[in-house]
């Protein structure tokens, strides 16, 4: 499960019929330098995945998520899906220090 | 496979189902000589490792929905050990 903050949505106005209804959330993967920057408005250097979400996080949020094979393990028929939110996290704690979210 | 170091926790209210419970450590990848790498990801920890210490992950959704009794779970990183040490030839 990797860490991302979530920085935009993506609305679909078509799609194919297998997709599964739930937000779209444009999610900037969040790592070592972006966690002790501390700053919320920096969006990572690295490629920001499109996440399905079910979950209901929302712009500025902190999610764990999945990508690869595992993302389509919460549907019971096949879908065309590369990452799914599994947590909305509400804190994360490096070392002795507590970043708020 | 994956070396890494426990570097903090992530807390979560609102989390997939078949996450209910599970304790989400905040691991960093190690490169080949032990150094943090920078790539942070989260793994499921039923073995209660502390920060600091290094542990050996798998990224295998088969074993982690094992791990998790349920096969909707898309949780794929679990710690299957804490590393006491290492020998380098």
């Amino acid at each position: 499960m990797k860490v991302g903050r979530v920085v935009g949505r993506v609305v679909l106005s078509q799609k194919i019929p297998e997709l599964p209804v739930g937000r779209w959330l444009l999610v900037s993967p969040w790592g070592r330098s972006e966690a002790l920057l501390g700053d919320r408005s920096v969006i990572s250097a690295d490629a920001s995945p499109i996440v399905f979400d079910d979950l209901g996080a929302s712009e500025g949020d902190l999610i764990g998520y999945t990508e690869g094979g595992e993302a389509t393990r919460p549907f019971d028929h096949p879908v065309p899906i590369d990452a799914y939110n599994c947590c909305i996290l509400d804190s994360v704690e490096i070392l002795e220090k507590e970043s708020d979210v | 496979m994956l070396d890494a170091r426990v570097i903090g926790f992530g807390h979560s209210t609102v989390r997939h189902a078949s996450l209910k419970g599970v304790r989400l450590a905040l691991c960093e990848n190690l490169s080949s000589t032990g150094e943090g790498t920078g790539s942070l990801f989260l793994a499921a920890d039923w073995l209660g490792a502390g920060v600091g210490q290094r542990v050996f992950v798998t990224t295998d959704g088969e074993a982690a929905s094992r791990q998790v009794g349920r096969s909707d779970t898309p949780l794929r990183n679990v710690i299957l050990g804490i590393t006491d040490g290492e020998e380098q030839e």
